[in-house]
């Protein structure tokens, strides 16, 4: 009955909006493949299609499903602030959907993880009185754990864009995962052609040296946009990061340096029993351990 | 260059047997996908970058990319960042 009677509401509320739409979605990390059916039939269907895709073949394949496509990229220019062309993208978008059509924004990876337009342009659309809405898409970050065979869920993990998380001094703990994105352009807010000033690495590697040690192991890590390359993973200790090559869309992850002590006192409170836990194993990459761990549950 | 290199790109998203033939033995998937030397060397090398500057060497794909025809492509496009944050605090 409640489920009938928000419907219904929900229903009277779309009749009320300005003809007229939004909806954002992702092509995924690689070249297609992780671009989702329902992604594909909103970017089919659209009346007006803009986007802005790191990859030409992708743009290609775009404006060949849907010919009113067209790209965003040229309001980006050389050492133009990137703030003031997302500005000019979102303005963009809007002006179609103020037409009255049924639009459709496409940007690569998750269309709402790192891509400041979409979510703003959303906004703006309902604040104007259009239906919007954004569909997940497949990000870095969740190639990241599939290449690299991390489970957030084992220590925790701690996600920041590189420049964010010196310039706000982020907290963050040493026990627990820790990635770092962008670390080819940090403190760099244009838009280049060309390669990144890397001072920032520099920085980030001192900074970092402050807290874990200098010989810790970390990964630098960038998703493969191709279905017939492999991602690039480089096993550096965490004091050579500066050293080594990397790409304005690099990542860096840290694993965790310390383990993270249990606090007894709360697994009383929650009824949990603390041996089953300390004999947990520790990776769920070594089989042995894992089946010691599984077979003495039984 | 680009429909049968593109058509040939997403197969391997639909097809993992043709991907894991890919991996085992390249020379003979790439002469059975009716390329031209220069894309099955492209592919062969294994260079992204140079792989996206030969392909925006096609003016019908920087032209669907959104690139003016007398700029540059970028290497690689940055994400967008954490403009929010700065101006919000």
């Amino acid at each position: 009955m409640a489920v009938k009677a928000a419907r219904a509401l929900e229903n009277k509320f779309e009749t009320l909006m300005k003809p007229g739409s939004l909806t954002v979605v992702g092509t995924g990390i690689q070249f297609i493949g992780q671009l989702t059916l329902e992604a594909r039939a909103h970017i089919k269907q659209a009346e007006k299609v803009l986007f802005l895709v790191s990859e030409p073949l992708t743009a290609d394949w775009i404006r060949d499903v849907n010919p009113t496509a067209e790209s965003l990229y040229p309001y980006y220019q050389q050492g133009k602030a990137r703030i003031n062309s997302y500005v000019e993208m979102i303005e963009r978008i809007l002006c179609e959907v103020r037409k009255g059509l049924r639009v459709c924004a496409v940007f690569y990876g998750h269309p709402g993880v790192f891509v400041y337009p979409s979510h703003e342009a959303i906004t703006q659309a309902r604040l104007e009185g259009y239906g919007a809405k954004m569909l997940p898409g497949i990000s870095s970050e969740d190639c990241l754990f599939a290449d690299l065979g991390i489970d957030p869920a084992r220590t925790g993990c701690q996600s920041f864009e590189a420049t964010d998380f010196l310039i706000h001094k982020r907290k963050f703990d040493t026990g627990c995962s820790l990635i770092l994105w962008q670390i080819g352009c940090i403190g760099d807010l244009t838009f280049n052609v060309g390669p990144y000033d890397s001072r920032g690495l520099h920085v980030l590697t001192e900074y970092l040296c402050q807290y874990y040690d200098a010989a810790h192991p970390a990964i630098i890590y960038e998703a493969a946009e191709y279905p017939i390359f492999d991602p690039t993973i480089e096993h550096v200790p965490l004091a050579k990061l500066a050293e080594t090559q990397i790409s304005p869309i690099s990542t860096l992850y840290i694993p965790p340096q310390t383990t993270a002590a249990l606090d007894y006192e709360m697994l009383d409170r929650l009824g949990i029993d603390s041996h089953l836990l300390a004999s947990a194993p520790q990776s769920i990459n070594n089989p042995a351990e894992s089946k010691k761990f599984f077979d003495e549950l039984k | 260059m680009a429909s049968n290199f593109t058509h040939f790109l997403i197969s391997f998203g639909e097809d993992p047997q043709q991907l894991e033939d890919f991996k085992q033995n390249p020379h003979a998937v790439l002469d059975t996908a009716g390329l031209t030397p220069a894309e099955k060397s492209l592919l062969l090398s294994g260079n992204i970058p140079l792989i996206r500057s030969a392909l925006l060497t096609d003016p019908g794909l920087k032209e669907a990319m959104g690139i003016p025809a007398d700029h540059s492509p970028p290497t690689k496009l940055p994400g967008f960042i954490y403009i929010a944050q700065i101006k919000g605090s």
